[in-house]
């Protein structure tokens, strides 16, 4: 009878001390994080965490002086030229271009021309052993061709969740380890390096436009720059606004962009 | 220690096993709900949607798109960004070595400027697409060091869809005190803190230093001159 009346209360107890070591083992716990008083050990190992914290976090942003650029004076001195020719001719050429036709024509044009690079792609991705992304391009552009009437529209993406593989052969020169060489700023054609640049000679056999009639081929060409550039009107100018020194924001951002692509 | 010696004198009846239970449950759930609030903390990839989603409801918001909301209408924007950027963090790594040289005073300062800086880019980024077109796609958790120096990161990709044209962006992001916060933004493989590492690190003394505060300065006015010259305010 005894053990029977004195068991509820050894559970009510039990509930009090439970509650109250978790009170005291979680006050002890809490207090180094919450710390009382700053004192000057508290400041040092703040700062000691910055710095171990910072290793951590920031050990990959370390890619600044991978950057080389022996060409710097004649670089900086081409990107001033494209500054000038992006605000002096070709944004208004782009503006004026984009009064006359409405987006989703601009966009069905720029379908157009990047479906027609396909052969680029193709071989790109098979030069990198990228099996799965050949057959991608190949039905991409079956299905875009068909369907999308010669590749204005891409119901490869829409409607069978097939994405483009952007793959050229500066970047298969770098998945087989090729470096950038040197960072190049190239009058009109803007941010490469030395690789992209033996890349776009690689290229250039595969481009249909290649071998259309010289006169033909420019026409396009030029059309394709001024149709692509009036869908980024603005996109510079936010870029220059988001930077301190847009040449060197630039160089930054061409190389890890491509660093990027090639580890894809 | 009667307890103990309860459960330790062999069976007791589910009547007060039960109440034994419900003890410690009770217990439990005080612990966690007091002390532990790590326990129910919000996954990366819901503090960035949160925010995201939050900075979006104000840019749409009507009364505040009145020109004359439009400073209120920044400064909330900035609130939302402060609560999922670690601008603190996202500093010391743009500054990288000279951070370590710079007074309490002027980190502050820092701080405060980019902070401002970042966000007046952020709703230019935000603008440029709209909620529908953006899709959280992965996020994926990772512990870097060992022992007492280790940091939980995590990555949150996303997909922001603009002219059939898809960009991945890429939220970077660390625990502190049991909060996720992002400390990078990386945009078709561009870290943006990479990005101005590499701008700002030609920084090696005071009179550069300086000079980079003049220009956050001027980014920052001329943001606001432009409100106010399009909102004649």
């Amino acid at each position: 009878m005894k053990g029977k009346s004195l068991r509820p209360v050894i559970d009510f107890r039990c509930g009090i001390r439970l509650l109250w070591l978790a009170f005291t083992v979680s006050v002890v716990l809490c207090l180094p994080q919450t710390g009382g008083a700053v004192d000057a050990g508290t400041v040092s190992d703040a700062v000691s965490r910055e710095a171990w914290e910072d290793d951590l976090l920031f050990d990959e942003v370390g890619v600044v002086d991978e950057v080389a650029d022996p060409l710097e004076s004649m670089n900086r001195m081409f990107f001033i030229f494209n500054d000038k020719v992006y605000f002096w001719v070709a944004k208004p050429l782009a503006t004026g271009y984009s009064w006359f036709l409405p987006e989703e024509f601009r966009v069905c044009l720029r379908n157009g021309f990047t479906n027609l690079k396909m052969p680029v792609r193709v071989v790109n991705t098979l030069l990198q052993g990228k099996f799965r992304a050949t057959g991608t391009e190949l039905a991409r552009f079956f299905i875009n061709t068909t369907m999308g009437i010669f590749g204005l529209g891409d119901p490869a993406k829409e409607e069978f969740d097939l994405p483009p593989y952007e793959e050229d052969f500066g970047q298969t020169m770098g998945v087989y380890g090729a470096g950038e060489g040197m960072y190049l700023c190239l009058p009109f054609l803007g941010p490469s390096n030395l690789r992209d640049v033996v890349g776009l000679v690689g290229d250039y056999p595969l481009d249909p436009l290649r071998y259309a009639d010289v006169e033909y081929s420019a026409k396009i060409s030029a059309t394709q720059f001024v149709n692509n550039m009036s869908l980024k009107i603005g996109d510079y100018e936010k870029f220059k606004e988001a930077a301190f020194d847009p040449y060197v924001a630039m160089r930054d951002s061409y190389h890890q962009y491509r660093q990027g692509k090639i580890a894809e | 220690m009667r307890w103990e010696v309860r459960i330790m004198n062999g069976p007791a009846g589910p009547r007060k096993k039960m109440k034994a239970l419900a003890a410690m449950l009770l217990a439990g759930v005080f612990w966690l709900a007091t002390f532990a609030p790590g326990y129910a903390e919000e996954s990366p990839t819901t503090t960035v949607q949160k925010s995201v989603r939050e900075i979006y409801r104000l840019l749409a918001d009507e009364n505040l798109a009145q020109p004359e909301n439009w400073p209120q209408r920044e400064q909330l924007v900035l609130d939302v960004v402060r609560q999922g950027f670690d601008f603190h963090k996202m500093s010391r790594g743009v500054l990288a070595r000279y951070w370590r040289n710079m007074s309490a005073a002027e980190r502050d300062e820092f701080v405060a400027l980019f902070s401002e800086f970042l966000k007046n880019i952020y709703i230019r980024v935000v603008e440029a697409y709209s909620y529908d077109n953006l899709t959280f796609v992965n996020e994926s958790l990772d512990v870097r060091g060992k022992g007492d120096k280790m940091v939980e990161v995590a990555e949150v990709t996303s997909l922001a869809e603009q002219r059939n044209v898809t960009a991945t962006v890429v939220y970077k992001m660390a625990k502190d005190s049991g909060k996720w916060m992002v400390y990078d933004v990386v945009i078709e493989n561009i870290s943006q803190i990479a990005k101005f590492r590499a701008e700002f690190a030609d920084i090696t003394n005071r009179k550069k230093y300086d000079k980079l505060v003049a220009d956050l300065h001027d980014k920052i006015n001329q943001r606001k001159s432009e409100l106010k010259n399009n909102g004649n305010i």
